[in-house]
């Protein structure tokens, strides 16, 4: 990091040259990992506002990096801001077609917003992925897909599918 | 008299149907207790799945009971397709899936970087203090105004890529709202502590 203050018309003249908001505010890739760290550290303390913040403002700065926004549609996920969490988890995705996290991720999203054939494939597409079942992401859609499909049969098996229901609470 | 005696089964008969029918009518409620506590005993091997968050706010999502009941029948059928395909069994509950982090790669890059909380952060965040004013001010400049309508996170990414980085800058101001405010948190998480001797500590 730049130990001199950055003064806004350096800021300005560093817009026209640099490629990042990052360079741009002088801000070293040692910042960014440090302030990645600590995002990390808040969310497993538990501090998932703060993580979210800091994820944010990481987004903000290298909206390229698809790690910052899995990381922060995971935060959302957790917070279950659902609805807000799926086009974060698409940008990751839009940048990494790949991502695994990414996608078992929106994939518990999508099930959270009884969305189904959605939510299916993306956990298929995450399963697909990682056929010697290495990654523990995938192995989490691997998870999900056996509970949901446990679930939803023996909805079935108890009759709850055919079920009368009375209006009355 | 064997008419009556017929009359009088099929009577019986139909009475002992509507029994059972009425046994087998329930409330809303009682539905959507049932949906969640089946969905509790089926999940609960997942570790850190959210059966309230997911499955509760799912059956909350679709409100009506018949539409949870073909949420049922859409869901069997697209899961079990899958589960069929890949020839998932109960074997799949020893899978190393416990060990999930959801933020990704984020979670394995910050354990391979644990040495990074050893600096202080003392300089990080007054360095970040003085960019949060920087950005206030470009924030604030005259032309700001008109450009504050934020955009979507989606849109954020879309207008980086092969667009002016100046233009993209400045027509994003959330991104600066973003930026700053991730440095306020920072600051806000990174309180002085003298009397321990250190410069900062993380706020319990």
């Amino acid at each position: 990091m730049n130990s001199n203050q950055l003064s806004i018309d350096s800021f300005l003249k560093n817009l026209q040259t640099k490629h990042s908001l990052t360079e741009a505010l002088e801000l070293t890739t040692a910042d960014e990992n440090l302030i990645a760290a600590f995002a990390v550290k808040f969310f497993k303390d538990g501090k998932l506002e703060s993580s979210l913040k800091l994820l944010q403002g990481l987004t903000a700065l290298c909206p390229e990096k698809s790690q910052y926004w899995t990381a922060l549609g995971a935060v959302l996920t957790r917070l279950e801001r659902y609805e807000q969490a799926i086009p974060v988890l698409s940008a990751a995705l839009r940048i990494s077609t790949n991502n695994i996290a990414a996608l078992v991720n929106r994939g518990e999203c999508y099930i959270a917003i009884a969305e189904n054939e959605k939510a299916a494939a993306d956990l298929h597409r995450a399963i697909d992925l990682d056929p010697r079942k290495q990654d523990e992401a995938s192995n989490r859609a691997r998870q999900i897909v056996f509970g949901m499909s446990t679930f939803f049969k023996k909805c079935i098996d108890e009759g709850l599918d055919t079920l009368e229901i009375s209006d009355s609470h | 008299m064997l008419g009556f005696v017929e009359k009088a089964v099929k009577g019986a008969t139909k009475a002992v149907s509507d029994t059972v029918k009425g046994a087998a009518k329930v409330t809303s409620k009682v539905f959507s207790s049932k949906v969640f506590n089946i969905a509790t005993t089926a999940m609960c091997f997942i570790p850190g799945f959210n059966v309230a968050g997911g499955i509760g706010k799912a059956v909350a999502v679709l409100g009506k009971a018949q539409a949870v009941q073909n949420w049922i029948k859409t869901g069997l059928s697209a899961f079990k397709a899958i589960k069929d395909g890949q020839g998932l069994t109960d074997s799949v509950k020893s899978l190393i899936g416990g060990q999930f982090q959801p933020l990704g790669a984020l979670s394995k890059f910050a354990s391979a970087n644990a040495p990074l909380f050893a600096p202080n952060p003392t300089k990080l965040v007054e360095e970040l203090q003085g960019k949060a004013q920087l950005l206030k001010q470009i924030q604030n400049l005259p032309n700001q105004s008109e450009l504050m309508k934020g955009l979507s996170p989606i849109g954020l990414v879309g207008n980086f890529e092969g667009q002016n980085f100046v233009k993209s800058i400045m027509s994003a101001p959330r991104r600066i709202q973003s930026t700053i405010e991730m440095m306020q948190e920072l600051q806000k998480n990174l309180t002085p502590a003298p009397m321990f001797g250190s410069d900062y500590i993380v706020r319990a």
